[in-house]
């Protein structure tokens, strides 16, 4: 944790002295350091006011110590334990040679406290070297790699392997998938117009009982909404940055060196004390291109940048299973690389979590889209991303039942995370199963009013990609947690079940089962053929016809609902034409169908950065970067 | 519910009970609404088979009607009492969806006891309590709409937006005069709309409040494409007969005229002073004034189209939905500008009521008046009435009672009709011939026209059949007997 230091007054006048730094910044950076609680260096380095080389070798030179290469001379492994990778991480201190009974530790913090920590720890012979702090985290990274690399991928499926998705189809599974298809086969040889009545009832009732469950919970979700928006401003306005915990940011990326700047920027515009930051840019060590623009873009020594080696599954949940390991905040969040988080939002969450409850474990924020206006997808996707995050979540918040996470902004308390082995890494939609296991583990998920932008996707089949593992990942999370049904509904109960089947079954289900409804309705309208008038009589074709236009209806009402709140009217009339959308969505439900059987594990990946917008989004924050 | 939860919620319960009881002693004392009848004979005809799955699906309102045939499932005895209780369920639960909203807003349980039974005790609130379900499906729609109305504008909260487009598609198919309401309020919607809405995007905001009611019309539209083979095919369906609003147009209203607006105006004020001092009262509350000022005028352009278009059910009636827009007022007013005068204006309402139902010479209030005071009670309509009498008892009766259904109400059972659901039916209007014993044929002169029956044989009512003897005359049916099995 960063602190003041006694070592900071020297420091600071040396560094004024060698005029390395000037009075003015001196007189604000420990102003600042006084304000966040943070070292002098800390503030110097983060605001980019000093060369880090240069910061080290004076400080090297202050203190009459060496200045270690850790590339050419890296750390033993036979000395650093796996269980103290926090404490290193967060004192900067790590054993670097033993000889005769002498410790050599290097650190990127010298003075007093160190020597003090150093020898509690390591004895009293305990010698001093100087290592820049990212040398120093790049190190014990590459110590503990291979095995953290090995519990990010099996450690959950160790630990609670009936809830990993490791194993796709459980053989009861198989077999009661194959008693239904059965069942409805000898149905429809034998009792063809019994059978379809049942089949329509029961589409009935869950068409409807879909839509009733998402009004109830856009009703309960909107009830109090901007009482409790403005409670959380008010008490954002009354934090101290003094108070505040070290935050541990996650931005994964694979393949996205265009969006960078944005996230840097974005993330520099966090109002919260970058010393109280642990940002981490996760990237695939096979990625050179990201690898190479995160190095050109010169970020400040608030980035780490973790790199995690090759290994299968490879999954963003695999990488911030890895990340985690070497995080060292008391809460995390995990941001995607074209993020713009607004800038209080860390400071509303740490609110939300002083607010709640002990056992509330995850504060999830609304996301949205900067793009919205670029062109007809981006408009329906904002519609269905409005309706998801500021009508849906708050219902389902309120009436307690199971939240299945977004993609991102979902911000933990580090101890729970890890005490439930984090995200699953053969899961493709890891938070959702993330969310719905906290509640089975008894936790809470509660929601934040503070948005995250993001670039919707412009482009169809790039849409279809992203919502193929979406829906691939829905499967995959249904699988799982209902291989124990009873105990399911006892730890989420009968409300979180029904939530549950409707959100995360009925979402894959609807997208399957949509396109074979349309196409005998699209026939029979077209050809107006008999063909069928055997199999539906007059009971059955009008249920079937209430369906068709109650399904359609009042989905595309609640979907106009969903810009109402943000004042997003224009978006409102696009409702109408939510139809391509559903196609959309089945032809990405069958993909997602296609690819669970064949490639489960396949993280389908969503290219970012095509947006128009994303370009002026680049501009814009690598001038902001010039001119800071 | 636990009993402490529970225990504020008695006396609105003992209100809702009260309504009950009172459906069930007028019942007892003869008072049959017409559009209960109405509803009770169309609901045996389905339940007995005899009326085409078709022209159940087609049927307008459909509110009402499937939620009779719903009950009709349930209930084995099915009559008129289930429908006038039902009615009065429907009543009772929104007086305590009153007292619950009183009592969100802050008035003391006395307060909210207080006024929930000013407005439940007023004559108009209790004449339309046991008028039927589409009429009470028309209060709670527009006790939805006008909860929604008086906070879209302040909150801006989604859920008031939902309030008023459900409750617009509950009244728009609840009743031919609640779609005439719909109708009304379209302009004065953007009274209650948000300011910086309205200005940005008027079309979207309509959109989002109409949707739900236009979608349903378009999707009743498309039923009635799909199995009638006409989108519009509901609309010949609507009458004031099916509505309950009996067969002369002249018990209601005699079309619109300056002067029946001006006694809408009075009934409404006589109703419900409370709007009135509301919108007085609301100074410096723009968007309380401006909710005020929608409800009323929604009603008031209600009551005129209904009198143009003749669906007007009667100056009581129609004022009673002033008692609902009076509750939304309170239950929506802040509570620290709410004084006892606006409370004791909902009591004045009472006394307005009660002269109002004295002064209405609508010919089912006047039913309505006599069994209260506990008079002999004249029958709803007394041709139908007659025929009843006269196929009472009988059996092979080829009558298309879907144009009058009341008649299998008053007769009790639909055993022995021979309706456009049978075979019998079909086949006489194929072979332009029938062995029925009786035939039940409409007037084409009257103002409903030919039914089916004389669209068959046009010349029936006129000239009869031979082998068949007159045995009713009515102006609007006639009822011929068979003397021995001859074709007509």
């Amino acid at each position: 944790m960063g602190r003041f230091l006694s070592i900071d007054s020297w420091t600071g006048d040396f560094l004024a002295e060698r005029g390395l730094v000037t009075p003015q910044q001196l007189n604000e950076a420990s102003e600042l350091a006084d304000r966040w609680g943070a070292s002098l260096a800390d503030v110097m380095l983060t605001k980019n006011w000093i060369d880090t080389d240069e910061y080290y070798n004076a400080l090297a030179e202050r203190f009459s110590v060496e200045l270690v290469d850790l590339q050419r001379d890296p750390l033993d492994p036979a000395l650093l334990e796996e269980a103290d990778v926090a404490t290193y991480m967060r004192e900067l201190a790590v054993p670097w040679r033993e000889d005769g009974g002498i410790t050599t530790i290097v650190t990127a913090r010298p003075g007093p406290e160190l020597i003090l920590y150093a020898r509690r720890k390591w004895g009293n012979g305990v010698k001093i070297r100087i290592a820049p702090k990212k040398d120093i985290q790049r190190a014990v990274q590459a110590v503990f790699s291979e095995r953290y690399l090995d519990a990010a991928v099996f450690d959950l499926a160790n630990y609670d392997p009936v809830m990993s998705a490791q194993t796709v189809f459980t053989p009861v599974q198989l077999v009661v998938a194959w008693g239904l298809v059965t069942a409805t086969a000898v149905g429809l040889a034998v009792e063809p117009i019994t059978t379809l009545i049942i089949i329509n009832l029961v589409m009935t009732v869950f068409y409807l009982g879909n839509f009733l469950f998402k009004s109830v919970l856009i009703w309960y979700g909107g009830k109090n909404q901007h009482a409790s928006e403005r409670r959380l401003d008010s008490a954002v306005s009354l934090l101290r940055n003094e108070d505040l915990p070290i935050y541990t940011v996650l931005v994964p990326m694979f393949r996205e060196p265009d969006v960078l700047p944005i996230l840097a920027n974005a993330l520099r515009e966090l109002d919260y004390p970058t010393s109280r930051l642990d940002i981490k840019i996760v990237l695939e060590e096979g990625d050179q291109l990201t690898i190479d623009a995160a190095t050109a873009l010169g970020l400040e020594d608030i980035f780490e940048i973790i790199l995690v080696p090759p290994s299968q599954p490879q999954t963003k949940p695999k990488a911030c299973n890895y990340a985690l390991q070497f995080a060292r905040g008391e809460y995390l969040v995990i941001y995607d690389a074209e993020d713009k988080p607004e800038p209080d939002q860390l400071k509303k969450v740490v609110v939300t979590f002083d607010r709640a409850p002990d056992n509330v474990a995850c504060v999830q924020c609304r996301l949205n889209y900067f793009n919205r206006d670029e062109n007809w997808l981006t408009r329906l996707f904002t519609l269905d991303y409005s309706l998801w995050f500021d009508l849906m979540l708050p219902g389902l918040e309120k009436l307690k039942v199971p939240i299945p996470l977004g993609g991102t902004s979902n911000h933990f308390k580090m101890d729970v995370l890890r005490e439930l082995r984090a995200w699953d890494p053969f899961n493709v939609t890891e938070d959702a199963d993330l969310g719905i296991r906290l509640t089975q583990k008894g936790y809470e998920v509660r929601l934040a009013a503070s948005t995250t932008y993001e670039e919707a996707n412009v482009s169809q089949s790039n849409w279809i990609r992203q919502r193929s593992r979406w829906i691939k990942g829905y499967m995959q999370t249904f699988l799982v947690h209902t291989r124990r049904p009873i105990h399911l509904m006892k730890t989420i109960g009968p409300l979180g079940v029904l939530g549950f089947i409707f959100f995360i079954g009925g979402t894959m289900l609807s997208g399957l089962l949509n396109p074979l409804f349309w196409l005998i309705f699209i026939f029979w309208l077209v050809t107006e053929s008999g063909v069928f008038d055997p199999l539906f009589p007059p009971v059955l074709l009008y249920l079937s016809l209430f369906n068709l236009l109650a399904g359609n209806g009042l989905f595309m009402f609640i979907m106009m609902l969903a810009p109402f709140r943000r004042n997003w009217l224009s978006l409102a009339p696009y409702s109408l034409t939510v139809f391509w959308y559903w196609v959309l969505m089945s032809i990405a439900a069958w993909k997602g169908a296609w690819q669970l059987i064949t490639k489960p594990f396949y993280w389908e990946k969503t290219e970012h950065g095509l947006s128009k917008h994303t370009a002026s989004e680049v501009s814009k924050a690598q001038a902001g970067q010039l001119a800071g | 519910m636990k009993w402490r939860a529970f225990a504020p919620y008695l006396f609105p319960l003992v209100l809702a009970g009260a309504i009950a009881a009172l459906s069930v002693l007028l019942w007892t004392r003869g008072y049959v609404s017409a559009s209960n009848l109405d509803l009770q004979g169309r609901t045996l005809l389905t339940l007995s088979g005899m009326i085409r799955f078709e022209n159940v699906v087609t049927a307008f309102p459909p509110l009402p009607y499937i939620s009779a045939i719903g009950l009709g499932y349930f209930s084995p005895l099915f009559n008129a009492i289930d429908l006038a209780v039902a009615s009065a369920v429907l009543a009772g639960l929104l007086v305590v969806a009153w007292f619950r909203a009183f009592r969100g807003n802050g008035l003391s349980l006395l307060e909210a006891s207080a006024a929930c039974a000013a407005l439940t005790l007023n004559p108009v609130f209790l004449r339309a309590a046991t008028e039927g379900i589409g009429f009470m499906l028309i209060h709670w729609g527009l006790w939805l709409t006008a909860l929604g109305t008086f906070s879209l504008r302040r909150g801006e909260r989604v859920n008031d937006l939902m309030l008023v487009s459900a409750g617009l598609s509950l009244m728009a198919f609840a009743h031919p005069f609640g779609m005439l309401l719909v109708f009304a309020s379209l302009p004065f919607l953007a009274l209650v709309m948000p300011a910086d809405r309205l200005r940005n995007a008027p079309i979207p905001m309509y959109l989002m409040l109409l949707f739900p009611a236009i979608f349903c019309l378009l999707s009743f539209m498309y039923v009635n494409w799909v199995f009638v083979g006409e989108g519009t095919a509901f609309i010949a369906t609507i009458s004031r007969e099916a509505a309950g609003l009996g067969a002369d147009t002249a018990a209601g209203g005699n079309g619109a005229s300056w002067r029946n607006l001006l006694l809408s105006f009075v009934s409404l004020f006589a109703v419900s002073p409370v709007l009135f001092a509301f919108f007085v009262t609301a100074r410096g509350m723009g968007p309380l004034r401006y909710a005020v000022l929608a409800v009323f005028a929604t009603l008031l352009a209600g009551m005129f189209l209904s009198q143009t278009f003749g669906f007007f059910p009667s100056v009581s009636l129609a004022a009673s939905l002033g008692v609902t827009g009076a509750a939304a007022c309170v239950a929506r007013w802040p509570i620290s500008r709410l004084n006892r005068v606006e409370l004791n204006l909902l009591t004045a309402g009472v006394i307005g009521g009660a002269a109002l139902l004295f002064v209405d010479s609508a010919h089912e209030t006047e039913r309505w008046r006599a069994a209260m005071l506990g008079r002999n009670v004249a029958v709803s309509d007394p041709e139908l009435s007659g025929l009843a009498r006269a196929l009472t008892g009988r059996d092979r009766i080829l009558f298309d009672a879907e144009a009058a259904p009341a008649v299998i109400a008053l007769r009790e059972d639909a055993q022995g009709i021979w309706s456009s659901g049978t075979q019998e039916f079909r086949l006489a209007s194929l072979r332009n011939r029938t062995v029925a014993e009786v035939l039940v044929v409409r007037n084409r002169n009257s103002g409903l026209g030919s039914d089916r029956i004389g669209r068959i044989f046009p010349t029936l009512y006129d000239n009869g059949a031979s082998g068949y003897r007159l045995t009713y005359d009515g102006a609007r049916w006639r009822v011929y007997e068979a003397s021995d099995e001859v074709q007509p």
